[in-house]
């Protein structure tokens, strides 16, 4: 990226709608002037809640609106880096070019501007570090929420291996519906056939009883 | 220590070096202008280029971590969509699957009810061929003493004995059958706990997630 020029106030001005915020209390950065992990992990949060990072359990199962989201969410950070990075190189020719100019003239005026310059320098590095730290802190959160869906994957998986081995079962009944239906069928056939067999035998018998009786009966009465 | 010692004369000897080369360059006003821009640019863009480095680095990631989050995502719902899948088709095979079992023990019940009639038939019968086999009996014995070839009493203690042991015969198995038979299958008899209980050492034919729907056959 090449040195831009910016008038004053443009070199001062924000990245509107950014995700920085306007300031950061001291005491939330640790010796070296970097954000602590306890600071991140709460902007990060309250990112969340604001919805300007996509939460996957509230988008739940659009995966376009999630990618449109993500995509915004990484295009409007690099946005705000690209408008204060211009900045910062901005300030650091301004501050090299004073530096080179205090250098070969040493005069009050060079001087202030060194100053000023390295201000704001200072104050454009300290935002360009906040912006990589959240970005940071952004994917090491999403990471994590990669994990957490584990659970739920592993809830759909167990949910399939119980289905699989209800449909093999249901299709076991199924593909025997033919030999099986058949067989019992003809089992059924086959006692009817024994149960009309039997009817007719108990019919002749029957018919045999009554002969023999009446036979008997003629007979005792003719031998009296 | 030796190389200490060389060390720090190098160095001193870099520093009046450089304080020798800066202090011609004073005297020449347009060189001393050039290093400077020069070195201004140099360390601009070393600066820029760590700058530019560790965004990249951090951009990458972010940009990685989006496209893991987002396979994921994809993973979980074409999960969610192939379970949703199965649970379609295990309902529409629902009501074949329970149809064809509630067949098939209609019919399996049907046979065991056709069995227990024929059987229950057969048993008449052989009561019917025992009252036959009684009254031939007594049909011989009376054409025996019609004959005058054996004596009423014979007669008498004969046929008594036939028709006692027909009504023992019938008695037996009107009794057995109300009683003892087992009133689903024919050949089980009821001891009603009698002996205890025997335990089942049959495997199981369902799955042991047997669905509500075909549940296991009997």
């Amino acid at each position: 990226m090449s040195a831009q020029s910016f008038t004053e106030a443009e070199l001062n001005a924000l990245f509107p709608n950014g995700i920085l915020p306007e300031s950061i209390d001291i005491s939330n950065r640790n010796s070296s002037g970097l954000l602590t992990d306890t600071y991140i992990i709460s902007f990060v949060a309250s990112l969340k809640t604001r919805g300007i990072i996509p939460v996957l359990t509230t988008i739940n199962e659009n995966e376009n609106v999630y990618h449109s989201k993500v995509d915004s969410l990484l295009t409007g950070c690099k946005s705000e880096y690209d408008h204060y990075y211009t900045r910062y190189v901005a300030i650091l020719n301004i501050l090299f070019t004073a530096i080179r100019d205090q250098y070969t003239v040493n005069s009050t005026d060079n001087q202030t501007k060194v100053a000023n310059s390295n201000v704001k320098l200072l104050n454009l590095n300290i935002k360009l570090n906040d912006l990589i730290q959240i970005m940071q802190g952004i994917s090491n959160d999403m990471l994590q929420t990669s994990n957490a869906m584990e659970a739920e994957l592993t809830a759909f998986q167990e949910s399939m291996v119980k289905t699989k081995q209800k449909l093999k079962y249901q299709t076991d009944i199924i593909k025997s519906n033919q030999n099986g239906t058949k067989i019992s069928r003809e089992m059924v056939k086959y006692t009817e056939e024994n149960a009309r067999y039997t009817d007719n035998l108990l019919k002749m018998y029957s018919f045999l009883n009554v002969v023999a009786l009446g036979l008997l009966i003629y007979i005792y009465r003719a031998a009296n | 220590m030796p190389y200490q010692n060389v060390v720090n004369n190098a160095i001193l000897a870099q520093d009046l070096e450089l304080s020798s080369y800066v202090n011609e360059l004073r005297n020449n006003p347009q060189n001393l202008q050039t290093f400077l821009a020069n070195e201004q640019a140099r360390i601009i863009s070393s600066v820029k280029r760590q700058k530019e480095d560790t965004f990249n680095k951090v951009y990458g990631d972010f940009e990685r971590t989006e496209k893991i989050q987002e396979s994921i995502l994809k993973y979980k719902n074409r999960s969610k969509e192939l379970s949703q899948l199965h649970d379609n088709i295990y309902d529409n095979q629902k009501d074949t699957a329970n149809s064809i079992v509630h067949n098939k023990n209609t019919n399996t019940r049907k046979y065991e009810m056709n069995e227990w009639t024929v059987n229950n038939k057969k048993d008449t019968l052989f009561v019917l061929s025992a009252l036959f086999v009684a009254i031939s009996l007594l049909l011989l014995l009376t054409i025996l003493l019609h004959m005058n070839i054996i004596s009423a009493g014979v007669w008498g203690f004969t046929g008594a004995i036939a028709i006692i042991i027909f009504i023992i015969i019938v008695i037996n198995r009107a009794q057995y059958t109300n009683q003892l038979r087992n009133k689903r299958y024919w050949s089980k008899k009821r001891f009603d706990g009698q002996y205890g209980k025997i335990s089942s050492i049959c495997p199981s034919t369902a799955p042991a997630s047997a669905p509500s729907t075909a549940s296991a056959p009997r």
